[in-house]
């Protein structure tokens, strides 16, 4: 009796040694999930051990996607920047500071994959011990390109839809990241503001795409018609196309061919603030997304309760809705891709793992993507977009003018073309329109395609 | 120096590995690893005083590190003597924690470290009396039950004289000295406890830990209030060997949180901190968040000691003072760390199994209970398994009571053991007179 009683106890005990284990076996799990996920959480304005690690690694060095070399170390250990102007927005600096590639990768290029065997090369045959490398996905050559002709203020992006990877992002007025003081006390032109992911624009008319889509679910869009007298009525204001011009009767393909405004701002007044603000959100243009990069998310100027005059011009896209050229690009690379928003990404590698694409969120269905390229091919072909046309290369694009309190126009122009799977977009400040936009991307598609 | 530390962490994992095996080898087949030493750890401790002098001066490192280093290797040489080959394990796995824990008290807070040695050397002194004690206790079991009505005394003394630290008003001032009477209630718990449940009587010790819970939880120190409860189930297992019990406990806790939620801030934000630090990295998810960045930053081998930065993490001295470790020790040192309690564990459910005395056993599992369950909470609330509770390490952290007290508890199970073997022997040698006649 005593005896089996004992057993008893030790099964117990057992048993609450098995619990015990268990529980800790838990904690070692979460331990190396925290390593393991330490990339995620190590990048925090709240660790003080960002910036100020004492290692014995040298910084690592910078790539662009052909491995042509960005940036490295002096002998002294300061950063050589090999084109400190034409990958300032990109790189970044780390002195005074940091920003771009420089402080999102800071941990990766201060600590190296295997420090052991690299400390003791280092003690033993005098070899340097260097971080990990980042690798751009940016091609110098094109970066270098636009960064010489573009001469407004303004930016330029281009991105590979399929992927969401970026092979060149400019930003003017740019700035030397040796140099950072004297280039932040320039307040009037911000050259350390990255107009490209940072910069907020009306859209203009490119917003007409985003309006064509909200439609598209709304109302029988393909049977629609429209008579254009240069001039439409609502309510309180009066909203002309370009210069007045009378367009006559229009669908939806004439109209955004000649980008018609009485026609787009009637599709708005048809669908109304609730349906428009719906399309816009699942658009998802005022959500955050990941990016390597300091960026700001696009601000939507209409809500349920907004009146008449800002919900048509939401429609045409003036109106108090704010856009970065870097979603325009991302919208854009929807359509062309057939309907997947790409997470921007600017990294191919990191050492010798590869940054994956990763989509955000199929925005588009494979119709309305198809819809929308062969409106978009037709503005290239007999629309406002015709001095971009090229025998030989099927374009698609949209161009914008977007009225602004600060002077002449800002020029919109985004563009794509599926079988080279590229996409831009650019905007030039005060550029008076969309023309001298629609050269520059001549001159990049040609220097591309070359 | 930055050579002499690079490579110390990565000799650190392998005298925590090289000193698992050892007692591995020494509890499973009762003989050392031939070429392994148990002394390697004095290798550590005085490497990590000469890194760690470079910080603090040469004067206080090594005059600590050399002072301890003598006290530890006197120690052992001492105690092992007489000891069984668990009570060895037990015993190496105690100097081991502790080790460790002085050296990160010395690099955290000399003085802390420096007062936390003394409360090693008394702690250890205090053995001497053990003896004594136990037999005492052994011959006068019924007189537990007023040491837990003084217990529950003493606890009720911290509504009237107790200090707040952090928030949770646990501590008494006596005689210019702080100690935290819960700690002290948790030794005379675990003894009444197996006074009351080897008479099979429930009610009354339910009673008292109902008492002893709700002291804590108006005294706001949830993490005393859960190890007692789960103290409490653990024994309540032990003796009816029903597994409901666990899960019972388990939904109590969970409720007992849901409710704590609603009616006590200080209970809410511990639970918004665990589930999201992130979004309220601000305040709330500060401490978390601190412990989560030096766990991941610390990698496999860690920064090497001195090099990474525990100063910034919130507590490092006594609640966090194992992501002070995962930092500068590296993961795997962690690891380590985490199979030393599994040790312990381990080596006294061999005692319970040797252990013919049901009064002994209930002892020794509530030992290993009070021991590796706290170890759980503080560490399952430095990784964010857990919402974070707000207590010790046992050996490691920083805390005079909490280290007298656990030092007394595991060896009282080693004493539980020796007496034992002193039983079998001479019953041994009765048998052999036997045979002979």
């Amino acid at each position: 009796m005593v005896k089996t009683m004992k057993n008893d106890y030790e099964k117990n005990s057992q048993f609450i040694f098995f619990i015990i284990s268990v529980c800790f076996v838990l904690i070692i799990i979460f331990l190396f999930k925290t390593v393991f996920l330490k990339s995620d959480i190590l990048p925090n304005s709240y660790n003080p051990r960002i910036g100020n690690e004492n290692v014995l690694t040298q910084r690592g060095k910078i790539f662009d996607v052909n491995e042509n070399l960005l940036a490295d170390n002096f002998e002294n250990g300061e950063r050589n920047y090999l084109y400190p102007e034409v990958f300032a927005h990109i790189i970044g600096y780390k002195n005074d500071g940091a920003a771009g590639i420089e402080k999102k990768y800071d941990f990766e290029l201060s600590h190296s994959d295997n420090d052991f065997i690299g400390v003791l090369k280092e003690i033993f045959l005098g070899e340097k011990l260097y971080g990990k490398d980042v690798y751009l996905s940016v091609d110098k050559n094109l970066q270098e390109f636009i960064f010489s002709i573009l001469k407004n203020k303004g930016s330029i992006i281009v991105m590979h839809p399929s992927s969401g990877k970026i092979c060149a992002m400019v930003s003017k007025p740019s700035f030397n990241p040796n140099d950072i003081e004297k280039f932040k006390a320039d307040k009037k032109n911000a050259p350390l503001l990255n107009r490209a992911t940072q910069g907020l624009y009306p859209p203009g008319s490119v917003f007409k795409i985003i309006t064509t889509i909200a439609a598209m679910r709304h109302i029988n869009l393909s049977e629609f018609s429209y008579k254009c007298t240069g001039i439409e009525n609502f309510g309180k204001d009066n909203i002309h196309c370009f210069n007045s011009h009378v367009h006559g009767k229009e669908n939806i393909k004439d109209a955004f061919t000649v980008s018609c405004n009485t026609f787009f701002a009637t599709l708005g007044d048809i669908l109304g603030n609730k349906n428009l603000l719906t399309q816009i959100k699942n658009l998802r243009v005022d959500k955050n997304f990941n990016f390597e990069l300091e960026h700001n998310i696009c601000s939507i100027g209409l809500n349920e309760d907004s009146d008449r005059s800002e919900l048509i011009q939401t429609a045409i896209g003036q109106g108090k809705t704010l856009v970065t050229p870097l979603y325009m690009a991302m919208i854009t690379s929807a359509i062309a891709n057939g309907g997947t928003i790409m997470q921007p990404s600017i990294t191919q590698r990191i050492g010798n793992k590869f940054i994956a694409a990763k989509k955000i969120a199929t925005i588009l269905t494979k119709d309305e993507a198809d819809f929308l390229t062969d409106l978009m091919e037709e503005v290239v072909v007999s629309g406002t977009a015709k001095r971009v046309y090229m025998k030989d290369i099927k374009l698609a694009g949209k161009t914008g003018s977007a009225e602004n309190p600060l002077g002449k126009d800002h020029g919109w122009f985004v563009v794509f073309n599926k079988e080279n799977d590229f996409a831009i977009s650019i905007l030039l400040e005060n550029a008076g329109g969309s023309v001298k936009a629609v050269d520059l991307a001549r001159q990049i598609i040609n220097f591309m395609i070359k | 120096m930055d050579y002499v530390i690079f490579f110390s962490k990565y000799l650190f994992v392998f005298v925590i590995t090289s000193f698992l095996l050892t007692n591995l080898f020494l509890i499973k087949w009762g003989k050392k690893v031939p070429f392994f030493n148990y002394e390697i750890i004095f290798v550590m401790h005085s490497l990590a005083f000469i890194i760690i002098s470079r910080d603090i001066g040469i004067l206080k490192s090594l005059g600590l590190g050399f002072l301890s280093l003598i006290f530890f290797v006197l120690v052992s040489r001492f105690l092992k003597r007489t000891m069984p080959d668990i009570g060895i394990v037990i015993f190496n796995c105690v100097v081991f924690l502790l080790d460790t824990g002085l050296i990160m008290l010395s690099r955290i807070d000399f003085y802390l470290a420096a007062k936390q040695f003394l409360w090693i050397i008394l702690s250890m002194g205090l053995l001497i009396l053990l003896p004594i004690f136990f037999d005492f206790t052994l011959k006068f079991k019924w007189l537990s039950i007023f040491y837990m009505i003084g217990g529950i005394f003493l606890l009720g003394m911290n509504f009237v004289y107790g200090g707040q630290i952090n928030g949770a008003m646990n501590w008494l001032n006596l005689f210019g000295m702080k100690f935290q009477p819960s700690e002290i209630v948790k030794f005379i718990y675990i003894f009444y406890l197996a006074y009351a449940l080897e008479k099979r009587s429930f009610i009354l010790p339910t009673f008292f830990s109902g008492i002893i819970i709700l002291f804590l939880v108006l005294q706001k120190d949830l993490g005393g209030a859960l190890i007692f409860f789960i103290l409490y189930a653990s024994q309540i297992y032990f003796v009816s060997g029903r597994k409901q019990i666990f899960i019972a406990a388990f939904f109590l806790i969970l409720i007992g949180f849901i409710i704590g939620y609603f009616i006590f801030p200080h209970v809410k934000v511990r639970i918004i901190s665990w589930i999201n630090p992130w979004d309220n990295i601000r305040d709330e998810g500060y401490q978390i968040a601190q412990s989560l960045f030096a766990i991941g930053s610390g990698n496999l081998f860690g920064s090497g000691l001195t090099m990474g930065f525990v100063k910034y993490i919130p507590v490092s001295q006594s609640d966090f003072i194992f992501s002070a470790i995962c930092e500068e020790f590296g993961n795997i040192f962690a690891c380590g760390i985490i199979f030393i309690f599994i040790l312990i564990a381990f080596s006294i459910t061999k005692i319970i199994i040797l252990c013919k005395d049901l009064f002994c056993s209930i002892i020794l599992n509530g030992t290993m209970s009070l021991i590796c369950f706290q170890t759980f909470l503080i560490l399952g609330g430095c990784v964010k398994l857990i919402p974070l509770t707000g207590i010790v390490l046992p050996f490691v952290s920083y805390g005079g009571t909490s280290l007298v007290v656990n030092t007394l508890l595991l060896a009282c199970s080693v004493f539980i053991l020796m007496k034992r073997y002193k039983q079998i022997y001479s019953a041994e040698l009765f048998d052999g007179e036997d045979n002979e006649k």
